[in-house]
């Protein structure tokens, strides 16, 4: 049946196009992008796939959970979609550990020399790539209304002692500090900011990566928690369990001073006509630690063996990685390109910083996608409920190294 | 069923004789073979996957159930070292024994006050039953947003004068539990007032009129004998609350999602992190036969109770 699909929808594609196609096929794609931008994004990916001859059938589920548990189950009953969105790093090495990717290379010979290390290093199964990557999306930005810095009088901080000495200054003006949505997965990127302040890029990689008890238990661990404390004086009452694109709107609209976000949040400024680097302060923080924390998107090819499938997903892995899409894509989604000789015109002052940071090398893959899930899930679990407590940062360490070492 | 054979065995004893074997077999067992294929169905469904699920809680399964990693009671040991299930596990009782409480008595009052042949009585029932329409994911965000303190009442009550009035329930580690027992009351207080109020309309009249020649005050024959008399009412109540308690998860995901932190998780939503966001099926279905356990404690005993009555 989908066999037949596949060569129907290959006949289709092939009647439709005046141009003689090097691929035709059909591919049925999942993936969770169904927002105003994200849907913009993809429109661009989608037209550049059909204009190599090849059809795109959508099939798009709301949600990233509910879109991978749908892949999944697809996979499971051995009728796998012919690619999908997945997140790079561990979550690719699973499903290519269980023989359910096809390699691509034919088509990713210099891919290496386009990429940034770390994304060819998590997007390769066995030396083979199995996915192409569309985008980096970093976490650890600090935003900054600037009318209110204005107001204030001062300018973005550079670290984090710098931030909490301002503080001060923000709330005889009126001013929330930091706007924070108490949800983990937001909080998580404050508590990563501070852990690269404290040690640098070594001590994130010890304490996210290898979730290592000496590093869990060091000085540097204590002082990363000591600044953690502060952040609940940072924040209004309101903030428990508030959705990111709420605060997003105290920040914009100027009742808080900082936000620390993932770039996505940009999308929001736009949407209330604000330029990121003019009307909002920008800088990946803290401004010295060299260390940009990112998640990238990616479309993987899952284990299809009919030859007319196969043939469509290396033309889509050929479209996704063109330099063309790549940038379009980006400029739409608020991201920036994995390609690294795309060009930089056109993308806002942040962007450009983000592409900067690329090139030096400076990307940090978020450890949810590197590091066991139940390890780094449990270092979460201790990092909001500290946050939400009273416990003191010694407390706090404790709790957290010893709830990490019951997960092994 | 008894009556009916004894019927035909007493007055067609001829009829009964010449009936085909394979009818009456089918006479005497139609309730066995009418109930076979939902038997089969839940042996299957329920019995087969609890047995499944504790069988992938002895593993070391991770996004998929692979029973090549047995390790034996290793997931409990480590269920029992996870502080989050601890929390969750503590809430499961305190968020029901508060939820019992306050539902139970403040539902009854309501039932009993709706009992004194109001004027516009219906116009009551259909107010307290009204949220009883709503789902649980509805519930969350009302009342998410009525005790957000930043834009809730607490904002109103401000903006009325009262400066210092104070609601932070939901966002205080210690007190997040009341917003869930507040929603879930909202929201189930509607089911046991009428409940309550079909039992009281099923005591008998005259009870009232014996009580009321013996000039005993009426809150005295509430509390000594119609309320006794509502035994079997609590009963479904308790029963169905209960169920509502154990399953509880779209609640605390709409008004809380556990937060803040963790403060306000319960198993439910412990048991679906470990297994979807976290990939960690064998955790997962430990904390899962750990939640079974526990309702089998309360409910054999119960059930005890009621079959030695009964019989």
């Amino acid at each position: 049946m989908l066999n037949k699909l596949g060569v129907l929808g290959s006949v289709m594609a092939f009647a439709l196009t005046t141009t003689t196609p090097v691929y035709a096929g059909t591919a049925e794609v999942i993936h969770w992008w169904t927002s105003g931008g994200e849907a913009a994004a993809l429109k661009i990916l989608v037209d550049a796939y059909e204009k190599t001859g090849n059809t795109w059938k959508d099939n798009p589920v709301a949600g990233g959970e509910a879109a991978r548990m749908v892949a999944r189950t697809r996979i499971l009953g051995g009728d796998p979609p012919t690619s999908m969105q997945w997140q790079v790093g561990a979550p690719l090495m699973a499903l290519a550990e269980e023989g359910q990717l096809n390699g691509i290379d034919e088509v990713a010979k210099d891919w290496d020399k386009l990429l940034p290390k770390v994304i060819a290093d998590n997007a390769k199964f066995e030396g083979k790539y199995v996915s192409a990557p569309i985008d980096i999306h970093g976490h650890n930005w600090l935003w900054g209304n600037q009318a209110v810095l204005d107001d204030v009088g001062i300018a973005m901080p550079k670290n984090w002692d710098e931030l909490i000495a301002s503080a001060d200054k923000i709330r005889a003006k009126g001013y929330i500090p930091l706007a924070l949505g108490g949800q983990s997965w937001q909080e998580i990127f404050v508590f990563e900011s501070i852990l690269v302040d404290v040690g640098g890029r070594d001590f994130l990689t010890k304490v996210t990566y290898d979730l290592d008890d000496a590093a869990l238990r060091s000085p540097e661990m204590l002082k990363a928690f000591q600044t953690f404390a502060k952040v609940r004086d940072l924040v209004d009452p309101g903030s428990p369990s508030r959705d990111w694109n709420i605060t997003g709107g105290m920040l914009i609209s100027g009742k808080a001073a900082y936000m620390i976000m993932g770039d996505w949040l940009k999308g929001e400024f736009v949407a209330a006509n604000k330029v990121p680097g003019k009307d909002i302060a920008c800088e990946i923080f803290p401004a010295g630690g060299k260390t940009l924390v990112f998640g990238t998107d990616s479309f993987a090819m899952t284990a299809v063996k009919d030859p007319a499938l196969r043939e469509a997903q290396l033309a889509l892995a050929k479209t996704i990685m063109d330099p063309v899409v790549q940038r379009e894509f980006s400029l739409r989604k608020g991201s920036i390109p994995p390609r690294l000789d795309v060009d930089k015109t056109g993308f806002d002052a942040c962007a450009q910083i983000a592409m900067g940071a690329a090139a030096e090398g400076q990307l940090f893959l978020v450890p949810d996608n590197v590091a066991d899930a139940t390890s780094i899930g449990a270092l979460v679990d201790q990092m909001t409920t500290f946050l939400h407590s009273d416990m003191t940062p010694e407390e706090g360490m404790t709790a957290m190294a010893d709830a990490v070492a019951a997960t092994r | 069923m008894t009556c009916r054979r004894r019927l035909a065995a007493g007055t067609l004893p001829i009829r009964e004789a010449k009936a085909p074997i394979k009818r009456r077999f089918l006479q005497r067992h139609v309730s066995q073979v009418a109930l076979s294929p939902s038997l089969a169905l839940i042996a299957i469904f329920l019995y087969g996957f609890i047995a499944y699920t504790a069988a992938v809680s002895t593993t070391n399964s991770k996004a998929f159930p692979r029973f090549d990693t047995f390790v034996g009671l290793e997931q409990y040991w480590r269920l029992f070292h996870t502080p989050r299930w601890h929390v969750a596990f503590t809430n499961m009782f305190l968020f029901g024994g508060l939820f019992l409480l306050v539902t139970i008595s403040l539902g009854l009052l309501i039932a009993i006050l709706i009992d004194q042949r109001i004027r516009a009585e219906s116009f009551f029932r259909s107010i307290v039953m009204y949220p009883m329409a709503m789902s649980f994911v509805v519930t969350g965000i009302i009342w998410q947003w009525l005790l957000n303190p930043t834009l809730g009442i607490e904002v109103m009550m401000h903006q009325l004068g009262f400066e210092s009035f104070r609601l932070d329930w939901l966002t205080n580690p210690d007190t997040v539990i009341w917003a869930l027992v507040v929603a879930a009351f909202w929201q189930g207080c509607g089911l046991v007032m009428a409940l309550f109020l079909a039992g009281l309309r099923g005591i008998d009249e005259d009870i009232w009129k014996a009580a009321a020649v013996d000039g005993i005050p009426a809150w005295r024959v509430y509390v000594f004998i119609v309320i006794p008399m509502l035994a079997p009412v609590f009963l479904t109540v308790v029963v169905l609350l209960s169920l509502s308690i154990v399953r509880a998860f779209d609640l605390v995901v709409a008004l809380t999602n556990g937060g803040p932190g963790v403060s306000s998780d319960l198993p439910s939503v412990f048991m679906f992190d470990m297994a979807f966001r976290r990939t960690n099926l064998g955790l997962s279905a430990a904390s899962a036969v750990v939640m079974l356990g526990t309702v089998l404690a309360i409910l054999i005993p119960y059930l005890y109770v009621e079959t030695r009555e009964r019989a």
